[in-house]
């Protein structure tokens, strides 16, 4: 019952009557039957005419319009009286129907007694035309009595009931369909509305959007989405749509005030169909924007449950109010507007953060493949050859000096056994117990380069993973051929200096001792005390030798006592010391008659003069002459000291000026010498400005020719 | 008055072999070479009851000078003194390889070396003594 009385209510017959459909059955009525039907309701809202277009009228008219009898107006009715008679015998029979709570008056027009012969003959002269027919047609009119009009009344009512019926069903009809059409408008707005938050990731943009598919959707004219301000606790229009939006956009609505703010306060949402009766509406707003404000619908905008601004719609087009079944479209609409903006925080956030971990991803990267260059550069860079295998022994790498030590190349190599390649077993066993016992290994292996074979310090790491596995391991190899040569070579240098102490040493003891404890004849006393001192001196030599090197050693240098002096004179005195000092060599002087002015140092001069006439003698074993030639040119004088002894190799030459330098031969071995003679006398003649060359080849004697300027230039 | 004991010594320091001429010629025949083949020349010729080598002299060293006297049958037997400058265990060891009996380090006291040279030369008369009571036994 409730259902039926809401209808009524909503439902207005008058709008709904389908008047055409109803006008063509009067037509019919009032042409075929001579019927004229009037139907008016009570509020005139529908009022049809009662045109008569039956034959009689249209040739009394001559037309084929009809014609009205009368005007009936609500207020001429007299609701009591039944009857109204009219023109031409026309009666009209008015009947009352209520519908849908509508009182509706139905006038039925008709002839209703005997044929009057003199009224149409009358009618015919007045109106001019022929009277047979109009007589024929006014026999031909239906009449009915009093109880059959009523009927008639009654019929003619039913059917228009059942015309308003049916008017109301198709209205009910279009009404649900019009629904279905605006849920399929409110679902697809929805629907886009998700679309576009799942697309566009502009939030302003989006929200517009959203904002104007509500518009569309709801037939509003304009709508806004209001945000908090959480600082000052504030609204303000994130997006206002419609014709005021700029204007919109610089207000700020306390928390609370207005609609919006009532909304945004209580969390709940808001129907307002007419905001003037409405307290809470905020006049300013409209004040401001020269709006007129309606009707609002106004729903919160949650995020998980946290109110961060309100969504509202104003004024439906058409002057209509919102329904409550938009709220709820409007709600769903704020949550897709909802989750799109914490999308967007969210995505923005991402973003953000994704583009900040590019960011760092790319400069990690960068410093990563720096990182990784300089330890290449350095690897490859590195003095020592560096040989990494993984687990399965395979060279995983190895830098340039580790492809110059075994003679490989990294592209012929990489990824295969290691022990392919190197066949030291030495090595590969390291590897190997490397990998195995997780400790590092150090020892010297041998390897050969070229026709010599070097020396290398060999240190084998395992590779250890964070989970203290071994992945693999790592070696080192320093080539210390050199280093071990030299210390051979300095080895070598201790034990030659002690037997080179020694030497005169043994003498001196041995002819002291026999001085003390025998009596020796006074002859043989000189000749004794003569080997010591000779030997004393020798020994005096060679301490200053050594002396001398410390000092060049460590940088001190040796300092000269520049004098001017004859060096004929000089090299006669030399001359003289050795003449005799072996049995089996002939030393021969060669120089100019005349003198030669010179400023040098002339104790090193002797020095150099002795150590080269005591080699010659030394490292001619077989004996035979020895040669000191003396000449000049380019202000410059140059000595020659010549023997035919055991020579130097043409490689060793250019050695046997380094200190601590001895030529690697059988023969050169037994002859006892330091290595630090020659290196001091190229210094000392350096120090003059002077130089200093060999002649020579294997047993072919060797000649030192050096040079002095004949004035030192300081 | 018994005929003196010959003693061959070889060094190439002129002023060591001297020396060693002048410590040992009161008491023994000396006869001196300058170098570890001159050495085993003279060894043939005179077949001395003694040889005193240095170990580092030119053309052929003391050590080998000593390892050819030990091989030679005739020279076997004669007791080999080898004089050192090198003090060290390896230069021993290496003498003693090369079959010498002795060795002396430079520089050297003389009445150390007359002793060295004594004592050698009563453990080879000990050793005849042995030898020849065995034979008598």
């Amino acid at each position: 019952m409730a259902e039926i009385e809401r209808k009524e209510k909503e439902i207005d017959s008058s709008k709904l009557f389908n008047i055409r459909v109803w006008e063509g059955i009067q037509y019919k009525f009032s042409k075929d039957l001579g019927i004229a039907i009037k139907v008016m309701s009570e509020d005139g809202k529908i009022n049809t005419v009662e045109t008569n277009f039956s034959e009689f009228y249209q040739i009394l008219t001559s037309t084929e319009k009809g014609i009205r009898l009368c005007e009936f107006s609500i207020d001429s009715i007299d609701k009591e009286s039944k009857f109204v008679r009219l023109y031409a015998d026309c009666v009209y029979y008015c009947t009352t129907t209520y519908f849908y709570g509508k009182k509706f008056y139905i006038f039925v027009g008709i002839r209703d007694r005997a044929a009057d012969e003199a009224l149409v003959k009358k009618l015919a002269a007045e109106a001019g035309v022929d009277f047979k027919d109009l007589y024929r047609a006014y026999l031909e009119q239906l009449t009915f009595s009093e109880a059959k009009l009523i009927n008639l009344a009654d019929l003619i009512v039913d059917l228009f009931n059942i015309v308003i019926e049916l008017s109301v069903q198709e209205y009910i009809t279009q009404m649900a369909n019009k629904q279905k059409e605006e849920e399929i408008a409110k679902m697809s707005a929805l629907m886009e509305a998700s679309v576009i938050i799942n697309s566009t990731r502009n939030l302003e943009e989006l929200l517009k959007i959203i904002m104007q598919s509500a518009e569309k959707v709801m037939q509003a004219e304009a709508s806004s989405v209001f945000l908090i301000d959480s600082e000052n606790n504030e609204l303000f229009f994130e997006i206002a749509t419609g014709p005021k939006e700029e204007e919109v956009k610089k207000i700020r609505l306390k928390m609370g005030e207005g609609i919006a703010g009532w909304v945004a306060y209580t969390g709940e949402a808001l129907l307002v169909p007419d905001v003037s009766a409405d307290p809470r509406f905020a006049k300013r707003v409209d004040e401001q924007t020269q709006f007129i404000t309606r009707s609002v619908i106004c729903v919160p905008l949650k995020v998980r449950n946290q109110t961060i601004g309100v969504v509202q719609v104003l004024n439906k087009i058409g002057g209509a109010s919102f329904s409550k079944s938009e709220i709820k479209f409007l709600e769903a609409l704020a949550s897709q507007a909802a989750i799109a903006i914490e999308n967007t925080n969210l995505y923005e956030h991402l973003e953000e953060r994704a583009e900040q971990l590019n960011k760092e991803l790319k400069r990690a990267n960068v410093n990563l493949s720096i990182e990784k260059l300089r330890i290449e550069s350095i690897v490859q860079s590195m003095d020592d050859g560096v040989l990494a295998v993984d687990r399965e022994n395979n060279i995983v790498m190895l830098n340039r000096v580790a492809e110059n030590t075994f003679n490989v190349q990294t592209a012929d190599v990489f990824g295969k056994f290691v022990g392919d390649f190197i066949k030291i077993k030495a090595i590969i066993t390291n590897f190997m117990t490397v990998l195995d016992a997780k400790t590092t290994m150090r020892n010297e292996v041998m390897i050969k380069m070229g026709e010599r074979e070097h020396i290398f310090a060999a240190v084998f790491t395992p590779i250890i993973s964070q989970r203290g596995e071994a992945e693999g391991s790592v070696a080192v190899f320093r080539d210390v051929t050199e280093i071990k040569e030299l210390d051979k070579m300095k080895s070598e240098f201790l034990n030659m200096v002690s037997h080179e102490l020694r030497t005169p040493l043994t003498p001196i003891q041995a002819y002291s001792e026999l001085m003390m404890v025998r009596a020796v004849d006074p002859e043989k006393v000189k000749n004794y005390a003569d080997i010591i001192n000779k030997e004393t001196q020798r020994l005096g030599a060679l301490i200053g030798d050594l002396l001398d090197l410390s000092r060049i050693e460590s940088g001190k240098g040796l300092s000269l006592m520049i004098e001017e002096m004859d060096f004929a004179e000089l090299l006669k005195t030399v001359y003289e010391t050795y003449r005799n000092a072996s049995p089996k060599h002939k030393i021969i002087l060669t120089m100019p008659e005349k003198s030669e002015i010179i400023e040098v140092d002339k104790n090193k001069i002797i020095q150099v003069m002795t150590n080269l006439l005591s080699n010659a003698i030394k490292y001619s074993p077989e004996g035979g002459e020895v040669k000191i030639e003396m000449t000049e040119r380019d202000k410059k004088i140059f000595v020659s000291v010549k023997d035919r002894g055991l020579g130097v190799s043409k490689e060793d030459i250019p050695r046997i000026f380094e200190k601590f330098y001895r030529v690697e031969s059988d023969a050169i071995k037994k002859i006892s010498g330091t290595g630090i003679g020659l290196p001091i006398v190229k210094y000392i003649l350096e120090l003059h400005n002077g130089g200093i060359e060999v002649k020579s080849g294997v047993n072919e004697g060797s000649e030192f020719i050096f040079w002095l300027p004949r004035i030192k230039h300081k | 008055m018994a005929e003196k004991k010959k003693i061959v010594v070889a060094d190439d320091e002129p002023f060591i072999l001297s020396a060693l001429q002048d410590t040992l010629s009161d008491d023994y025949s000396v006869y001196t070479a300058s170098n570890g083949r001159l050495a085993i020349e003279t060894v043939a010729k005179v077949i001395p009851d003694m040889i005193i080598l240095d170990v580092m002299m030119p053309e052929m060293d003391g050590l080998e000078a000593c390892k050819n006297l030990k091989k030679e049958k005739i020279t076997s037997g004669i007791p080999v003194i080898l004089l050192t400058a090198k003090g060290q265990i390896t230069d021993i060891e290496k003498g003693f390889k090369s079959g010498a009996d002795a060795y002396i380090v430079k520089p050297f006291s003389p009445a150390r070396l007359i002793e060295k040279v004594e004592e050698i030369f009563e453990k080879v008369e000990m050793r005849k003594k042995i030898v020849e009571e065995k034979k008598k036994g």
